[in-house]
């Protein structure tokens, strides 16, 4: 694979300065606010998720972050440029991926790859050696010579990533890639980002599928009625408002005192039995006891444990949460 | 049956409510009706019978319009179901082929003719003012009506067998090119084979020839405008035209009816329908030539021109066209050579306007219908120099229509001198200055509206035309008055000259900037 990977070691990420870099961005539509003093960071080297209701501004933040809108106020820095001022540059730097099918449909899939090479100012040798490279990573090698109007929506979605990664940027802005895309075609997806991720691209992905966006990212944000109500890890995302870390102890028979026996030990905040399960949620303190600590605890009890695992808050319930209902 | 009819109509005449440019179209009509009022003051002044002209002038207009609407308006109907593909959601509703051509032809009719019956109070006007007739007004709005009927069956045929609206519009104005000519063209051929030799003045044969002429050309709603508009006209209100042209829209619109489920199949549902099958030129990567330095004039000389092949095809065809003139103006006609080389000079050029408003009008809307203006907008290029190179790819393909009409300057005795002029003289710049003006135009037109960019630039130009005239004549006689005749000419169409280059700049600084619009949309 011959693509870049300058940004791919923690300490380069450390060094750059962030990938995407929102500063109270504004845009509206006639007097409706798309988006209103939108901030947040995506950090070089990231897989960040962009999540949002329908409506919600995320397809205008990423116009205004691929340079297409030149927002209202506030500014766009990719890689430290502004998206306004030096938007040619920014724009040799990111692949944009809209949420509608771009092609040129009577091109064959080399000549489309071929076209865009060639407006990127790569040479003919170039372009060969990438578009073998990308043909290969997106696995459409055996496709290169059909017409891109024969290909099936899985396979176009292929074509227009490939198109993406033919210039080698830095970062990838993908506007629901994974829409209309059958259960396997997006999970084969979602195995080519994580392999893009680990050559060094920074992805920033707006998508509607939380449980694979949470899988999948390591940072998310989520923008509401044109605000964001939330832009970090999603480690943090999903603990968040969990005072304390919360296990599920699952036991074998039957233990009518056990919740009482495990709330005296120190430590443990609460613990309760789950409904109609032999499942224990047990809370405790992480400055007084430790997750091999409780272990043990448990295990003194003399109780046999047949699983042990954090519960987490899904992304749906952190995204109902954050976000408002009904139409806007 | 007609539930399903109802139903598409309502929806078309309440989506025509909301649009602004309905509204506009409308305003705009009455500016010209407007307008031929005051024009038909201006000339009873000098010349008397200011009903006449008025009558003439709305006749003339009404006329135009509906040849423009049939190009547009009429041709789409069925087209832009397919190009938004939601003829099929309509097929699975339940309505019947009749139902959707019934249902998406008559709105368009009933919008059309209403702005016919809005106008009658006006033309009522033209008999107080004098020099026309009740009969002679009649007549001349069953004309149009029925020349209306018409074009909106052929435009439904069209656009039921096309499965862009470009391409049926495209057929609409070559049946109607054969429309208008048809009297012409058998008379014509007529003359050169009684000419030549090969048909015997008067025999059975000559006969029919000739009374196969009259009748294409009594069939022609011009001729019947000319006969309805001469004095002393008497005859029946509903002519021969306005009878042979409801039966033919009536073939028509059984021959769409006929045709709407063969020719309406999602094409890609069987790969032998493919448009992109059909081309009749190689497709494979190895037929064409690679992208070098300038990726987007390859893009549009490869996709909206054709390529080499295209242009080897209009070498052939052009240079047979070229051919057949000169023959056909020798063997049939007896015409000197100088006068068939100027037909092929006429000819060639407009060859090369059609060709290059065919290819104005795609470069950009292509690139919005298929939605890939984003990704061209996101190129390290700047937009000018993208708009640019995509026309600078479209130039190669008129070269085969030049070569024949320079071989057509060559053959003329002052062909070369009338080049010189051409590139010297202002009047002539201004020629090549309208066909620029009308270009850029098409393309701005072409990233404002869906449809029809062509034909609305085509009545903005005409529009354009007839007021910059009112304005023009009076400069032209001022500065004719003030030195020499020639000088004043040559120095009034510099002004003018001027004037339409710097509407050619604003026009093309805006195109850039709704490119940019269009693309964020």
């Amino acid at each position: 694979m011959s693509f870049s990977s300058s940004r791919s070691s923690p300490q380069a990420a450390q060094a750059a300065p962030a990938a995407i870099d929102v500063t109270n961005l504004s845009h509206s539509f006639g007097n409706r606010w798309a988006v209103r003093n939108a901030n947040f960071t995506v950090q070089t080297g990231s897989l960040h998720g962009f999540v949002g209701p329908n409506g919600a501004g995320k397809t205008t933040s990423l116009k205004a972050i691929c340079t297409l809108l030149a927002p209202h106020s506030g500014t766009v820095r990719v890689f430290g440029q502004d998206v306004v001022l030096h938007s040619k540059s920014v724009r040799r730097t990111i692949g944009f991926m809209p949420d509608h099918f771009s092609m040129y449909r009577r091109m064959t899939v080399y000549e489309y790859l071929d076209f865009f090479g060639a407006a990127y100012g790569l040479t003919t040798a170039q372009r060969d050696r990438v578009i073998k490279d990308v043909l290969a990573l997106t696995d459409m090698e055996s496709r290169r010579d059909d017409l891109i109007s024969g290909l099936s929506r899985g396979m176009q979605q292929r074509v227009s990533l490939a198109r993406v990664l033919v210039s080698d940027p830095d970062l990838l802005l993908l506007d629901e890639p994974a829409s209309g895309l059958d259960p396997r075609a997006r999970i084969e997806l979602m195995e080519i980002l994580r392999e893009l991720q680990l050559m060094g691209k920074t992805i920033f992905i707006s998508s509607h599928i939380l449980s694979e966006l949470a899988e999948l990212c390591d940072s998310v944000t989520i923008i509401d009625v044109g605000r964001i109500k939330y832009s970090g890890s999603m480690q943090a995302l999903l603990q968040k408002n969990a005072e304390h870390p919360t296990y599920i102890l699952g036991v074998q028979g039957q233990w009518p005192d056990l919740a009482e026996r495990l709330q005296a030990v120190p430590g443990i905040v609460s613990a309760e039995r789950v409904e109609g399960r032999p499942e224990y949620r047990i809370a405790f303190d992480w400055s007084v006891l430790d997750t091999s600590g409780l272990l043990r605890a448990v295990l003194d009890l003399g109780v046999t444990v047949v699983s042990f695992a954090e519960e987490r808050r899904h992304l749906n319930e952190a995204f109902m949460d954050l976000t408002e209902g009904g139409l806007r | 049956m007609f539930t399903g009819s109802f139903a598409l109509l309502h929806r078309a005449l309440r989506l025509d409510a909301r649009l602004l440019q309905t509204h506009l179209f409308r305003v705009s009509f009455a500016v010209l009706i407007y307008f031929s009022l005051v024009w038909a003051h201006v000339t009873s002044l000098s010349f008397g019978a200011p009903g006449l002209k008025l009558f003439e002038s709305l006749t003339y207009l009404n006329l135009g319009l509906i040849t423009l609407a049939g190009i547009s308006f009429f041709a789409t109907a069925i087209s832009e179901e397919k190009e938004e593909e939601t003829l099929g959601l309509l097929k699975m509703a339940g309505i019947n082929p009749i139902g959707i051509l019934l249902g998406k032809s008559t709105s368009r009719l009933v919008g059309a003719i209403l702005l016919l019956m809005v106008q009658f109070p006006f033309t009522l006007l033209a008999i107080t003012l004098g020099g026309v007739t009740l009969g002679q007004v009649l007549a001349a709005y069953c004309s149009l009506t029925a020349y209306m009927v018409l074009l909106a069956n052929v435009g439904l045929l069209s656009s039921v067998v096309q499965r862009r609206g470009s391409s049926a519009s495209a057929v609409t104005v070559i049946v109607l090119i054969l429309y208008f000519s048809a009297g012409l063209l058998l008379g014509g051929i007529r003359l050169g084979l009684t000419n030549s030799g090969a048909v015997a003045a008067g025999s059975g044969v000559d006969r029919k020839l000739q009374s196969l002429a009259e009748l294409g050309s009594d069939a022609s709603v011009l001729t019947r405008l000319m006969a309805i508009m001469a004095t002393g006209f008497s005859e029946s209100v509903f002519g021969f035209q306005a009878a042979s042209n409801v039966a033919a829209a009536v073939v028509c619109f059984l021959l769409a009816w006929a045709g709407f489920n063969s020719f309406t199949r999602d094409w890609r549902a069987t790969s032998a329908l493919s448009p992109h099958r059909a081309w009749p030129w190689p497709r494979s990567r190895g037929a064409r030539r690679r992208p070098q330095r300038h990726p987007l004039v390859w893009k549009e000389f490869q996709f909206i021109t054709g390529g080499f092949p295209a242009i080897w095809v209009k070498l052939v065809a052009y240079g047979l066209m070229t051919l057949s003139i000169l023959w056909a103006a020798d063997r049939y006609y007896a015409y000197s050579l100088d006068r068939a080389a100027l037909f092929v000079v006429f000819a060639m050029l407009g060859l090369m306007v059609v060709e290059s408003s065919l290819y104005v009008s795609r470069i950009f809307h292509d690139e919005w219908r298929e939605r890939t203006l984003p990704l061209l907008m996101m190129l390290p290029i700047a937009t000018p120099r993208m708009v640019y190179s995509k026309v600078a790819g479209c130039l190669p393909a008129l070269l085969p229509a030049l070569l024949w009409l320079l071989v057509g300057c060559a053959i003329l005795p002052d062909g070369v001198e009338q080049i010189g002029k051409a590139l010297i003289l202002p009047s002539r710049w201004f020629y090549a200055l309208v066909i620029g003006l009308f270009l850029t135009l098409t393309g701005f037109f072409s990233l404002v509206v869906r449809w029809g960019a062509l034909p609305l630039a085509l009545a903005v130009m005409l529009t354009g035309s007839a007021f910059g005239g009112c304005c023009f004549s009076p400069m032209l006689s001022f500065l004719m008055s003030v030195g020499d005749q020639a000088v004043g000419v040559e120095g009034a169409f510099l002004c003018v000259d001027i004037v339409v280059a710097l509407l050619i700049a604003g026009l093309q600084f805006d195109i850039h900037r709704r490119l940019e619009i269009v693309a964020a949309q």
